[in-house]
Parts: C-alpha cells; structure tokens; sequence
C-alpha cells in the first residue's frame, strides 16, 4: 500500500512537471498559432512609404501588428542581379507596428548562376542598412517573394539556406517566403513559415475568367495539399481590385485612374463588365504610348473585386482544413482606395475570422 | 577591378541618364508612330547625344580625344577616383589628365558632377545610402560656393540646374534660366538647360508652353508625352480656331485617324443595340472632323492645307469610298503643304485604286503601276531606319495587302496569286503545309521562266524563291508522299551551299540509325551535338530507301521479313517519331512534322515484315515496332516531360493499341523488350488500367 502510494505520489509528482513544463511551453508559443506572434498584418507594396491619415487610422482601429513592408526587388540587369524598384521612406510607420522586410526577386534571377553566390549576402546587407537608415530597427525576420517552380526550386531553396545563414550574420532570426497556391503540391522551401498567397489565382488575360483575383472554383482544387503541407503558414488575402481592359479580347492593359461608373464614357453590360462607349485616352501610367494608349469604343472593361463573401468563405475553407494557420491573416495590400471598398467589420472579419 | 568594373556597369546607364538630363522621364521608342496615317516625322530620343555633349565638353577641356575611353572615364567616374591613394586600379582618365593639368577647379566640379550622380544613382547600389534633400542641399551649396573660370562657368550652372531639379525647387531653376542661361549663345548646354524648364512646363500642365521648347530640342519622347497629355484635353476645333497652324494639329490629326481606322475594323454588331449606337456615335464624330478637315481645306488659312485634305481622303478610303477618295487625294496633290504627305498621298491613291471599277489607267498600264508600286514597296518598305517603313508595312500589311490580293485574285491564276500573298508577308507556311506538291511544282516552273507581264515579272523578282528552295522543298514532299524516285531528282539538284544556308542544319546533318531498333534517344542530347558535316541528306535517304526496296523484292520468307523490317525503322526513324533526321525537332509547326507520311509507310513495312514471318522474336519485334510508330500522328507521340523527368504517352489508338495490347498478352512483364525500352515500360505504367 505504502509502495502504492509512494508510486502514486512520484507519478503525481512526474505529471505535475509535465503539466508545468507544457504551461511554459504553451506560454512561449502563442496558442493555436503557426507563424511566431501572430498578428493582424498588411502587405506595403508600393513605391513610397507615404501613409494616408486614414491608412493610419486603419493600422491603429484594427491593431495591425505587423507590416510587411516591400523593400526593393532583385532582378537581373546586364546579366548581374541588381536591386530595383527600391522604397522611398517619405513617411513612418506607426512605432507598435513590427515591420517585417520584403523582397521580391524577379523570375529570372533564378535562371542563372551568375552572381547568385553572392546575393544572399548583398540581400541581408542591404535590407539592414535600409531598415536602419531610416530609423528601423534591425530587422530579425526576413521574407523573400518569390515564384518557383520545379525547374528552379533546387537552385532557390539552397538560395534560401545560404540566406539564412546571411541573414543571421547581420542579427536575423526567422527567414520566411510567400508560397503561391500551386506551389502547395510541391516540396517546402527552406524557412519558418510560409505566407500562402490566396489570390493571383487565374488567368487575367483570358477574357472569360470572372475574377483572376480569387474565386472558390480557382482555390478548391489546391486545398488538398493544405493539411499534410509540412510548412506552417499564415493567410495572405487580397484586398484590392483592378480594371482590366480588353480590345478585341485582347487584353491591353490594367486600367488604373479610370473611372468605369462614368456612365458618359461606360455602359455597364453585367456586374462585373462595361463597355467603353467613348474615344478615351488611358491615364498616364509611365507605359501608354500613343497610338496605343486609348481606350476605344467597344472595348471591353472587366472590374474585378473579391466580394467580402467569398473572401470569408475561402477564409473558413482555410481554417477548416488548417485551423491554425489563420491566427495570422496578411491583406494585400495597405491602399485606402483598396481598403474602403469593404467595410471595417468585413475587414475585422478578415483578420479575426468573426 | 574586372568585378569592380562590372559592379559599375549596371550603375552607368542610370548615370549616363542623369546626366542627359531631360524633363518628362519618357524613356522608350519613337511612339508617335500609327500604321497607317502619319503626318508628323519621328524625332530622335536626345538621350545618347546628351551623353556625346558630356563626353565631348570634357575632352575639349582636357585636351583629350573623345573617345571610347574617355567615354569610359566619364562613364565609369565615381567619387573614389577623386581620392588621393595607393588605390591599386587604375586610374581614371579624366581625373589624372586634369591633376597632371592642374586644372584643380575642373577637377572641382567633375568631383561634385560625381557627386550629385552617386547621390541620384544611390539606390540603384547593393550599397544602400538614404538620400535625404539635406544631402543635395549640401552639394549645392558646395557648388555655390565653388569658383570656376569662365570656360566652367556654364557647366557649373548646369550642374546647380540639375541639383535644383532634385530639390524641386522650380522657382529656383526658372531664376537660373532667367537670369542666366536664357541669355546665352545657341549651344547644347543652353538646350539641355531649357530642357529643365520645359520640364517645369510640363509638370505644371503647361503643356503648350513646353511644347514649342521640346520641337526646337527635337526631343522626340517629351514631345510624345507632351503630344499625349494635350490630345487628352485639347478640343481639335479650338486648336484649329485658336492657331490655324498650331503644333499639336497633326498629331491631334494623327490620332483621329487612328481612331477611325481601328473603329472601321471593328466587329460592331456583337452587343447589338449598343454597338449599334457605338456605331452610329463614331459615324457622326468621324463626319464631324472630316467637315471640319474640309472647311479648312476651304478656308485655306492653314499652311499645310495637303495634310487636311490627306485626311478627308484617307477617311474616305477607309470607308468603302474608294473613287471619291481616288480624287480627293488626287486634288490633294496640287495644295500647299509641307511635303511629308506626298508619300502617303501616292500609297492611299494605290489602295484605292486598286478597288475601283473602272479603273483610273488602261489595263496594262494599270498592271505596271501595281507592279511599280510592289517594286517601291519592296525596295523601301524594308528598310527600318526609312520613316516610311512603318506606314508602308501597315498599309501592305492591311489595306493595300487587301485590295491588291483581290485585284490578283480576280485573274484566276493560282501561281500568281500565291506570289502576291507570298511577297506581302514572305510567309512559307502556306507552301510547306497546304500547297498540293503539283501546284508546287507549277509555281516552281512559272517562277523559273520568270513570270508572266509586268506584274508577274515584279512578283518573280521579289518572291526571293530559288530553285534551291523549289527543289529542296518538292523533294521533301515527295518523300512524305513516298515517292522516292520522283524525289531524287529534286533531292539532287539542291546545291550544299543552299543546305548550309538553311539554318536547319543540325537537323540535316548525317547520323545512324539508332543502335536499337523503334527508339530514339533523349531529344535533349540532339541539341547538344556538334555539327560536323552538311550532306544532302534527304536525297541519300532517297537513295537508300530506293536500294532497300530492290533488295526487298528480290528477298523471299525470313529474309523478307528482316528487310522490311529495317527499312520499316528507317522510314520510323525519319518521321517526326524518330531522329535519323531529327528535322521535326526544327519546329512544332513544321510541316514535317504535321504532314510527315514517313509512320504511315513505316507501317506498310512493318505488316509486311508480319505476314512473312514464323519467327516469334521477328513477330515481337515487328509489334514493337508498330507500338512505338504512332500512325495517328501528334497525339500519340512519346513527350518528355523536363519538370517531371519522366517519359510519358497518351493512350495509342487503332494498331498501336494492337500492338501493345498484343506485346503484353504475347510477351512476359520480364521480357528483355520491356527493360530496353522506355516508352514500353512507361505506356505500361501510364495505361495499365487500360489493359
């Protein structure tokens, strides 16, 4: 009986560390959650850290935690990869908000070995000094968009190694990579996390896709691969819409400053098209020349803009099958102009799920 | 220094740029250019001449020829050179010819020039440096500061204009044209200089101010840009009242026909009652600038008065109205004008002309226009840097192609008008893959007796078609045919240098059969083989094919069986399936590869191989054979797959699929042929549910 009890109290004992030991287990990592500290997030992705009083106010309302901010992208000039498209820092952020780098390398960086070797090195370096250069603190997590696909994913993920090891050089700790949904049936990259890309999802140039922003037929048969993917992962959803115009169902360009409710210059023909009625110039986007920079009648413009709905929807088909990887929802991208188009419970409901 | 050397280059263009120092940020080709009507010229992207201009001040400074290296010195100059050191690369050009000049104020300025373009050029850098206002700041006032001689002084100014520019700082930038640099002697740094100040025009949407400066720098791109942004907002009618001979009038001119033309091509009657009112809303605009054109034609206030009537002619045209345009057009010869119509005039007159009834010359008068006018076009409508090759290919390539194709066609001669639609756009496509080898072979004899009239004549000429290419290209369809005998002779005549010129070379050269029988090898390493030697290979295919067949019908039973049977491989191996040839690999569009008879007579040889023989290896390999020779073409052919590294097939039809199916009821899993062959072990793993 003693020796009973004596088992009885060592293994209440053994099962009270366990129990302590988890707590503090449990307390370290954020529960229910894949990526480190979870929170609501935004994609910056444009050319200047300009913030509008009412992208601030959208920071601040729903306690976007983190940014992931654009830096610059890699792409190859003269056959070196070189650094493009970099961020002009006019503005700050709001200082609670921790800012994760972004780079994006281009598609052909990965097609060659030149200069390859060191561009971990140059990558780390540079998204340091820009973070502290304009008053950033030194950045411990890193993500690189890239889209890879079999016949470079060997030359990328050793990429993603020597990045790493770079990266931790310069003070970094977590190194995570966007991963597009046909990407899910392909082996993980070599990071901590992965933030799936839940749009982009169809052909925008085909002149009979309803949304190539995202669409459940598009998504669903990607799904599969969610649960066995052996990456953790958060959401990246998108918040922004586009005019795409087509002239002879060809597409021509994405209009950017157009207004399609002008009923003088568009004839809605259902919900999401119109048709150009009007002999009309394409605003200035620095690529319309003439001669092809007009808008002629009978041209067809297709609005496209992910309702609030589906976006819920696809958003609980993730958490379905992967419950925790919406504990970290990111919106691309942060514009006012994007984000007014939906309302701030839709966008709440976004981030939290309710 | 090579890899430093390299580290710069990418950073030199951009230089280069900020030194060019232009206003609007237009970077592309000349885009003032429509297809079809042009009254405007192209003008050059100033660019390149503004690095000359830097290249060339420098030199004269420094008493140096401007050459490439100088070129490079200024391209490749950065801060560092400036810096005293045992640096061990070496030392730029400039920078050492001004020290040993002790020329210490140029030297000055150059090392603040290098400064500003480091600074614009900083974020181009794997090295990034933040680049505050504060810091272009400080290089101004450096250059406030900075005294220079006389032969400096206006290069010093420029230098303060582009770091103003950076600045924002237009009132500034206007002061210093003002106050200075507007007074100074016509030169290339004054241009450069009011370039800036066209710039400020422009980015206030003074457009028609920044206008007039852009047209005196020639500076093409701006003046696009320019162009572009007033069409947006200037009504043509305003315009005209305005200013009856206003710059922005041709290229207002220019856009209206572009307008017109593309709406005259379009389908609309797809949406119904909307396009109908499309249609008619179009109608009434394009009759509402064609009044207008002609009250100014009226009117004669506008000195270019040909460019209007031009424009009413080519509206005319392109609306069905070919005799009113022919003499709107002809009326227009005789106006006042600036000159840069009376091409067009000449091709829209051809176009219309073409379609009219009667028409405007005697028949055979009429027929050596149109060849005069081929013959025009041949000879400059080829030729890019002529500022009619834009315009001459759109018309021949839409309008005049049109018409002209009908006035041939209307002859009823075939081989003429295959010649029209071949000089039009020099496409063999129709001769590879439609053409019937007879009609070929007609086409060959009427353009080796050098056509017939004028027009047939004209057409032989610039057809380009050798009897090289005849021969080659009849001898090739014969062999699809499987005429063997008829192909020879062709084969025969083509000459080695016309094979060599080909560009298809590779695809011709010698090779053997493959060691095994029904396979070919990884279409990856045929790319990778050295091309040693160029034979006339399809005729000694010919000739073999020929000697096969002699032996095969003198052979009896077993030996029959084993004759067919490899001259079966030989026709597989020189069909699209195979690679004795490899010439499908040339292209996915190659006729050979979609009209290549070779499986077909593979076929023929491979049954007959059957029907002599008791031998069951024979009979497995011959099934084999017939397994792996895709009859129904395309669909059933072996692909490899680079992603998945793995061979595959789709699901063979009609004696294919007999043949498998046959293969793997007759033979065992086990059997040597399964381990030999790729395509056997992946139709099994790919179709096996199919069995």
């Amino acid at each position: 009986m003693q020796y009973r009890l004596l088992t009885f109290a060592k293994n209440s004992c053994l099962m009270l560390c366990w129990g302590i030991l988890l707590a503090l287990v449990c307390a370290c990592t954020p529960r229910g959650s894949e990526v480190p500290e979870p929170a609501n997030a935004v994609y910056y992705w444009r050319q200047e850290l300009k913030l509008t009083a009412d992208e601030r106010a959208f920071l601040e309302r729903h306690r976007v935690g983190k940014v992931y901010l654009h830096l610059f992208d890699v792409v190859r000039r003269n056959g070196e990869p070189s650094p493009a498209t970099t961020l002009q820092f006019v503005d700050t952020l709001p200082p609670q908000t921790q800012v994760i780098p972004t780079v994006f390398l281009a598609t052909n960086v990965m097609n060659d070995t030149t200069g390859l070797s060191a561009l971990p090195r140059l990558i780390a370096q540079r998204v340091r000094q820009m973070m502290e250069q304009n008053g950033l603190s030194t950045p411990t997590e890193l993500q690189i968009d890239f889209d890879w696909t079999r016949r470079n994913q060997e030359r990328y993920f050793d990429f993603l190694g020597k990045l790493r090891t770079a990266f931790e050089a310069e003070g970094g700790t977590t190194l995570s990579a966007t991963i597009r949904l046909h990407q899910l049936g392909m082996k993980a990259p070599p990071v901590d996390y992965g933030a799936l890309m839940v749009y982009n999802v169809g052909n925008l140039s085909d002149p009979d896709e309803e949304c190539s922003i995202l669409s459940e037929k598009r998504v669903e048969p990607y799904l599969r691969y969610l649960p066995s993917y052996s990456l953790p992962l958060c959401a990246a959803l998108p918040v922004y819409s586009w005019n795409l115009l087509f002239h002879d169902r060809r597409l021509t360009c994405i209009l950017r400053g157009v207004d399609i409710g002008d009923t003088a210059r568009f004839k809605p023909i259902d919900a999401s098209h119109y048709l150009s009625v009007e002999y009309q110039p394409i605003p200035p986007t620095g690529v319309a020349m003439r001669g092809e920079g007009r808008i002629f009648p009978g041209d067809i413009v297709r609005h496209e803009f992910v309702p609030p709905t589906v976006l819920q929807s696809v958003r609980r088909s993730l958490e379905e099958l992967r419950p925790k990887m919406c504990s970290q929802v990111i919106l691309y991208h942060l514009d006012e102009n994007q984000l007014k188009q939906y309302s701030d419970e839709e966008l709440q409901a976004l981030f939290s799920g309710n | 220094m090579k890899n430093f050397k390299r580290y710069f280059l990418a950073i030199s263009l951009g230089l280069l740029a900020t030194t060019a120092g232009m206003a609007c940020g237009w970077d592309g080709d000349d885009p003032s250019f429509y297809d079809l009507f042009r009254c405007t010229r192209p003008l050059p992207n100033l660019q390149d001449q503004h690095t000359d201009e830097s290249v060339q001040f420098w030199g004269r400074y420094a008493g140096l020829p401007a050459d490439d290296a100088l070129k490079d010195a200024v391209r490749y100059l950065r801060l560092q050179d400036f810096e005293d050191g045992d640096d061990e690369t070496l030392p730029n050009l400039l920078v050492s010819t001004l020290r040993e000049q002790g020329k210490t104020d140029g030297l000055a300025l150059l090392q603040l020039n290098t400064e500003l373009n480091e600074l614009v050029e900083s974020t181009q850098f794997w090295y990034y440096q933040k680049v505050t206002p504060e810091q272009y700041q400080e290089v101004l006032d450096k250059a406030n500061k900075l005294k220079v001689g006389k032969d400096l002084a206006k290069r010093l100014t420029f230098l303060k204009m582009r770091i103003l520019s950076r600045l924002n700082d237009n009132d500034a930038m206007m002061r210093l044209w003002n106050n200075d640099a507007s007074q100074w002697e016509p030169s290339e740094i004054r241009d450069r200089m009011e370039g800036y100040v066209a710039g400020i025009y422009f980015r206030k949407g003074e457009y028609d101010k920044a206008l007039p400066i852009y047209f005196r720098l020639r500076d093409g791109g701006s003046i696009s840009l320019c162009v572009n942004r007033m069409l947006d907002s200037t009504s043509i009618e305003e315009a005209y009242q305005k200013d009856p001979n206003a710059m922005i009038l041709p290229y207002i001119l220019e856009d209206y026909a572009n307008y017109f033309y593309h709406a005259s091509q379009h389908d609309y009657w797809e949406q119904g009652d909307d396009d109908y009112k499309i249609w008619t809303k179009v109608t009434r605009e394009r009759e509402g600038v064609v009044a207008l054109a002609e009250k100014v034609v009226a009117e004669g206030k506008a000195k270019d008065l040909q460019m209007w009537q031009t424009f009413v002619g080519f509206m005319q045209l392109i609306t069905g109205q070919e005799n009113l345009a022919y003499q709107t057009l002809t009326k227009a010869e005789d106006l006042p004008g600036s000159g840069s119509m009376d091409k067009l005039i000449r091709h829209y007159k051809f176009a219309a002309s073409l379609a009219m009834d009667p028409k405007p010359e005697e028949p055979e008068k009429f027929e050596q226009y149109v060849a005069d006018e081929i013959k025009y076009y041949k000879e400059v409508g080829h030729f890019l840097n002529e500022p009619e090759h834009g315009v001459l290919n759109g018309l021949y390539g839409q309008e005049i192609a049109k018409r002209l194709q009908a006035y041939v066609d209307q002859r009823q001669d075939p081989s003429l008008s295959f010649l029209t639609r071949y000089v039009l756009d020099s496409n063999s496509w129709e001769l590879d893959h439609q053409t019937p080898t007879k009609q070929v072979q007609e086409l060959q004899y009427y353009v080796k007796h050098g056509g017939d009239g004028p027009l047939g004549e004209c057409l032989v000429r610039y057809c380009f078609l050798s009897q090289d290419f005849f021969n080659e290209l009849i001898g090739t369809k014969l062999i699809r045919e499987g005429n063997y005998e008829e192909a020879k002779e062709y084969l025969e005549k083509v000459s080695d240098d016309y094979l060599r010129g080909k560009g298809i070379t590779p695809y011709l050269m010698k090779r053997q059969l493959p060691d095994t029988p029904f396979q070919r090898k990884d279409r990856s390493e045929i790319w990778d083989l050295d091309v040693s030697e160029v034979d006339n290979i399809k005729y000694q295919f010919c000739l073999q094919v020929l000697s096969m067949k002699d032996w095969l019908n003198e052979a009896k039973g077993e030996k029959k069986a084993e004759v067919a049977f490899t001259l079966a491989n030989m026709l597989f191996q020189a069909s699209p399936a195979g690679d004795l040839w490899a010439i499908s690999e040339y292209s996915w569009s190659s006729a050979d590869y979609h009209y290549n008879e070779m499986n077909d007579q593979a076929d023929h040889y491979l049954k007959l191989a059957l029907d002599c023989t008791d031998d069951f290896d024979m009979k497995v390999k011959c099934h084999f054979g017939l397994a792996a020779n895709p009859t129904s073409k395309g669909e059933t052919y072996l692909r490899y797959d680079h992603d998945k590294k793995h061979y595959y097939i789709c699901t063979p039809e009609g004696p294919q699929r007999e043949a498998y199916n046959w293969l793997h009821y007759q033979t065992k899993r086990d059997s040597p042929i399964y381990e030999s062959c790729d395509w056997l072990k992946c139709y099994i793993a790919d179709n096996y549910e199919a069995y």
